[in-house]
């Protein structure tokens, strides 16, 4: 029994050592990250509301061919084409491809557009399930609709680049709203430097509380559950201060799956979505860099504010719970199947820096944070450490959490002021501050089964998600 | 512990910074209010109502300014030029010259915006000194602006300012070009034959393309001979837009390209141009290895019609991928 205490009290130690050294590089990163933000924020250029952005950007754009997957969305797809087909953008065609719903998602969108059976010639220069037939309709030329054999998101997504005529393409998902010049906006980033940039991500904010109407949201509010709210805070550090941080240094590995606009021949050249990852939007940011470093070709892929897309965000903590568990899963399979570009120079700053981020953050992140959790006020308590150590771990964990979070609300407010109210910041604060003790603890525990998962070799294709619908007026 | 505080405080000043904003807002709004009814009795021929001109404080420039702009894109005619001269009138010019100077590069542009709603007498002085603006975004929008009043800038002056350095790509470079390039035909071809550099030849020969101008064949075809891939699609594609028998051997050329992106658009342009000479060559293109060479080819036996879609009709027969993407290019649109 003493050798066993000696082993845990020698072991022990490095171990806790270990945790706040790696909690404290993730704080470092964060910091860094909110700094570099808040430089970019502040040079980025801005437009005034859509008709201006109409007036400025029309003339400076290229074909963008819409990409929407949908699996069971019959209650929300008629919408959600309908507020597509009105977006303010002088060239684009949407592809809405059905995987195999088991639903009347396809029967819906035949009904409302008065589809019919067509022919298009495409090729097929990425991989996907048999399509089992293409509609088109006169009365919506730009739309087609592509029906297939069930594959997964990712692979609908390759049977949309397959369709797809234009030089570049916007994957969106079935479920959420774009604004109305989001792809005005987004497609700048090409306009500017047709040659290099291959990707661009826009920011996805949370729709839930907002009032919709005909697809499009016309007045901003939070949501009334804690959940939800908590995700508010969530998305705007993740959008606000990581992305843009990162794409800054052009070491962006993540454009969200909901909102991002690629070039189709850069896409293809990767070989496309892979149909067997959960986490396809990440695995194709990092396969471009990594093919395109091997190649030694020039590109960027930026993340760029003022688009936005809102989302419909999990309001039961079951829902959530699947929806992070699934992430993790993605993130894993992404960083281990790249893994080679980890600290690689042959992979510049992506491999130097953008990988290790995902080690520290999401390789290492959740164990190490969850062990924390456990270990070190066990330790504390049985006299292991001493209580300047405990006191250096809450800080880094609670005190520089807080930071962080309000950090992400203050470049918000600083630069974006999407939130209409005073009101609406403070409650924010409140929430950026409580998000610490308790959520942030339970989304570790989230994530070390999505950690369990991935290490047993659990597949899925479609992230199901049962919806409450958006705040109709 | 501090920073945490910190950034409590600063979330709280912000708060206190947007009750601020709400309250300016509400101002704002107000003044709107009462300038908007003053703007349309204007605009329908009362005078601007003098005791409200005496009234206007010097803060009131910019929410006049703000309703004047987003009425003249929707109003013509006479009903612009009033707008224009009461924004002249309340001191738009002087306030955007003003904004020039700002250290914010998307203020400065949005000043470059403004002005260049203004008539050409009042702000073109002001706008050519924009040209050198640090940021590039400044300088194309105030080389936009210029074009727009009809400001002669030549291809010379445009090239020397923006691909100095290496060369700008923005698209929106592109649309100056082809603004320019109905009046301006001869120094553009004059651009292809001299040593610059490849954007510069890439945007004159898509500006001439646009313009469709049928002198420029004889230069565009030159390029075709060029050692770089992107150099001979463009003129290619360029060939295709102006469509002109005269391009016929280049074009037929241009099916044989060792890259697919020339041989596409030269299989583009043999189906514009009609050329019936080109039809054993894009019989042979259906079969070719990247796809959008093998659609084009189609694409084009089946405009020029005649021998061309009886080939077509043929090659449809059979499981080879020649045969798929005829068989899908005859039955698109109705076959």
């Amino acid at each position: 029994m003493q050798t066993l205490y000696a082993v845990f009290y020698t072991t022990a130690l490095p171990v806790a050592a270990g945790i706040l050294v790696i909690s404290l590089a993730q704080n470092v990163i964060y910091l860094i990250q909110l700094i570099v933000a808040f430089f970019a924020l502040k040079d980025r250029l801005r437009v005034r509301g859509p008709s201006e952005a109409w007036k400025l950007m029309r003339d400076t754009t290229m074909p963008i061919s819409l990409l929407v997957p949908a699996y069971n969305e019959e209650t929300t797809v008629v919408e959600n084409i309908r507020s597509l087909l009105t977006l303010h953008y002088p060239n684009f065609e949407i592809i809405m491809i059905n995987d195999g719903s088991k639903d009347d998602t396809l029967e819906a969108v035949i009904a409302a557009f008065s589809l019919l059976p067509i022919e298009r010639s495409y090729d097929i220069e990425v991989p996907h399930q048999k399509i089992r037939n293409i509609y088109g309709s006169s009365r919506h030329p730009n739309l087609t609709v592509v029906d297939k054999e069930n594959g997964g998101k990712a692979d609908a997504l390759n049977a949309g680049i397959n369709l797809s005529r234009f030089p570049l393409f916007c994957a969106v998902d079935a479920d959420s709203l774009l604004e109305s010049d989001a792809l005005l906006r987004a497609v700048q980033p090409f306009s500017e430097d047709p040659e290099r940039v291959i990707g661009v991500g826009g920011t996805v904010r949370i729709a839930n509380g907002c009032k919709v109407r005909a697809g499009r949201v016309v007045s901003v509010d939070l949501p009334t559950d804690l959940i939800s709210l908590f995700q508010v805070v969530e998305y705007l550090r993740a959008f606000l201060m990581a992305r843009i941080a990162w794409s800054r240094i052009n070491a962006l590995m993540m454009v969200s799956g909901a909102f991002g606009i690629f070039r189709r021949r850069a896409s293809v050249e990767v070989g496309g979505y892979d149909p067997n990852s959960v986490g396809e939007d990440m695995e194709l940011i990092v396969k471009f860099h990594r093919h395109f470093r091997e190649k030694k070709v020039d590109y960027e892929i930026r993340f760029i504010p003022d688009p936005v897309c809102w989302t419909e965000a999990p309001d039961s903590l079951r829902i959530l719970a699947r929806q992070r568990i699934r992430w993790q899963r993605g993130s894993l399979e992404t960083f281990f199947k790249h893994v080679r570009m980890l600290g690689n120079p042959r992979y510049g700053i992506a491999g130097v820096l953008g990988f290790p981020h995902i080690l520290l953050i999401d390789v290492l992140g959740p164990p190490v944070e969850l062990l924390g959790y456990l270990l070190i006020p066990a330790l504390w308590f049985l006299g292991v450490i001493n209580w300047d150590f405990f006191a250096a771990y809450l800080a880094l964990v609670f005190v520089f959490g807080i930071f962080v979070s309000v950090g992400s609300l203050i470049l918000e407010e600083l630069e974006l002021k999407r939130y209409p109210r005073a009101g609406q910041l403070v409650l924010l604060t409140l929430i950026a501050v409580v998000e610490n003790f308790g959520y942030r603890q339970i989304n570790s525990v989230w994530r070390v089964v999505g950690y369990w998962q991935y290490l047993t070799g659990r597949k899925g294709k479609w992230g199901e998600m049962t919806r409450s619908g958006f705040t109709k007026v | 512990m501090i920073l945490a505080a910190v950034s409590i405080v600063i979330m709280i000043a912000l708060v206190f910074r947007r009750l601020r904003i709400q309250k300016r807002q509400a101002w704002w709004n107000t003044r709107k209010q009462v300038l908007t009814p003053a703007v349309f009795a204007f605009l329908d021929g009362t005078p601007f109502d003098a005791p409200l001109r005496l009234s206007l404080g010097k803060s009131d420039i910019r929410p006049l300014q703000e309703i004047a702009h987003d009425l003249i894109s929707s109003v013509r005619g006479d009903a612009r030029d009033k707008l224009i001269t009461l924004l002249v009138e309340v001191g738009g010019v002087a306030d955007n010259t003003r904004r020039l100077q700002s250290a914010r590069e998307w203020e400065r542009l949005q000043a470059v915006r403004n002005l260049s709603l203004y008539p050409k007498e009042n702000v073109e002085a002001v706008l050519r000194k924009s040209l050198d603006d640090a940021s590039n975004h400044v300088s194309i929008a105030a080389a936009k602006a210029l074009i727009d009043m009809d400001v002669e800038i030549s291809v010379r002056e445009l090239t020397e300012k923006f691909f100095s350095g290496g060369g700008a790509k923005s698209l929106a470079l592109r649309e100056i070009f082809r603004r320019i390039a109905p009046n301006q035909t001869t120094a553009l071809r004059r651009m292809l034959s001299e040593q610059t550099t490849e954007p510069v030849k890439l945007l004159s020969i898509d500006a001439l393309g646009t313009v469709r101008d049928y002198s420029s064949i004889p230069a565009i075809m030159e390029q075709c001979a060029s050692p770089s891939i992107n150099v001979r699609a463009e003129a290619m594609r360029a060939l295709a837009t102006i469509g002109h028998p005269d391009a016929m051997p280049t074009i037929l050329t241009g099916l044989d390209d060792g890259a697919w992106e020339v041989r596409a658009q030269a299989a583009v342009g043999a189906g514009r141009v009609g050329i019936d000479a080109a039809i054993p060559q894009l019989s042979g293109l259906l079969d070719d290895q990247e796809w959008w060479v093998r659609f084009r080819a189609a694409e084009a036996l089946k405009k020029i019609g005649g021998k061309g879609q009886k080939l077509l009709t043929s090659a449809a027969k059979g499981p080879s991928r020649a045969a798929r993407v005829a068989g899908l290019v005859l039955s698109q649109d109705g076959g």
